[in-house]
């Protein structure tokens, strides 16, 4: 009786050791993805709006939407769980007067793109804009949309097999996964009519946002991952025949 | 005989837990300097490419370069990184 207890509390301590440890894999995997894919997006998002700015002589504000999979020790074999990164950021780089040759009312952009989508350019609306003291600019000046709202649908379809085969030769194990990661998106985007004509004042009217739209996100697939551990073992015999 | 038994075998227990804890220890440190180290030389290759990529041209302007260190077998079981962080 003695003895059976002892084997029941070994059993127990590293049933509850490994699960600890477990624990702690699960976590440190977890927040070291987590962190590389933040800092990874930050990152691209700033570059991207730079290389934008760029390409149109003036000021882009870039946001990088990005979904991916984490680690995750309640999840099934390689299907992890979901999460959403966004980085944006706002660069102005501009030869002379800003915008392209020729014009003189435009020079802000906005882009926004979803995994690896191509960027949207969110619309623009031609408005005065007010200086610090309320003087108003020569003409209409065409300024872009803000997105407030993303309506994203993300599918994920998980297949897993699983075959162990026993024989005399030894023992075949074959696990797969297969995840295909989809992510469907409309932006909601608005843009303030209630501009205020004199920024310098304390008087802020109340923002009309009553101008708003729906842009869908022509969205791939966000990422398909197929995952195999195939593993063979053979127990040498010395079969007597 | 049964209580040295039962001492031969709590020492066993001891034995195969502590060496299971110790692997998995490696294992996740290695795997958390991994992170760390990837972190580390993604911060460096972007501050290394911080003026070719404010260079106006058509190549080159805003480029943006990962290089992410090897998560494998050598550097997991043997601690061997599969390039350097600088």
């Amino acid at each position: 009786m003695g003895l059976s207890n002892n084997k029941g509390q070994a059993a127990a301590e590293m049933a509850i050791l490994g699960i600890l440890v477990l624990l702690a894999f699960s976590f440190v995997i977890n927040f070291g993805q987590s962190l590389g894919t933040v800092q990874q997006t930050k990152m691209k998002s700033f570059r991207k709006a730079m290389k934008k700015a760029y390409e149109k002589n003036g000021t882009v504000a870039y946001t990088l939407r990005k979904n991916s999979n984490l680690a995750n020790i309640n999840a099934s074999f390689f299907q992890g769980q979901d999460s959403t990164v966004e980085g944006s950021y706002s660069v102005t780089w501009a030869k002379g007067q800003s915008g392209p040759d020729g014009t003189s009312d435009e020079g802000a952009y906005s882009y926004w793109q979803i995994n690896n989508t191509r960027p949207v350019e969110l619309p623009t609306k031609a408005q005065y804009q007010y200086g610090p003291t309320g003087q108003e600019s020569d003409e209409k000046i065409k300024t872009p949309y803000s997105v407030y709202r993303v309506d994203e649908t993300r599918t994920g379809t998980y297949d897993y097999r699983l075959k162990k085969e026993e024989s005399n030769s030894g023992i075949d194990y074959d696990k797969r996964a297969r995840l295909i990661d989809t992510s469907v998106s409309t932006l909601g985007v608005r843009i303030n009519t209630n501009v205020d004509t004199n920024p310098g004042d304390d008087d802020t009217p109340t923002p009309d946002y009553t101008r708003r739209t729906l842009l869908p996100v022509i969205d791939v697939p966000v990422d398909t991952q197929i995952y195999s551990y195939d593993e063979d073992w053979s127990v040498p015999h010395d079969l007597q025949e | 005989m049964i209580c040295k038994s039962k001492v031969a075998q709590a020492i066993l227990d001891f034995i195969l837990i502590f060496g299971v804890l110790i692997a998995f220890l490696v294992g996740l440190t290695r795997i958390w300097i991994w992170f760390n180290a990837n972190y580390a030389r993604r911060n460096v290759d972007y501050q290394a490419t911080r003026l070719i990529a404010g260079k106006p041209y058509n190549l080159s302007a805003g480029i943006y370069l990962d290089r992410p260190l090897a998560i494998d077998d050598d550097w997991i079981f043997e601690g061997k990184p599969s390039g350097r962080v600088r």
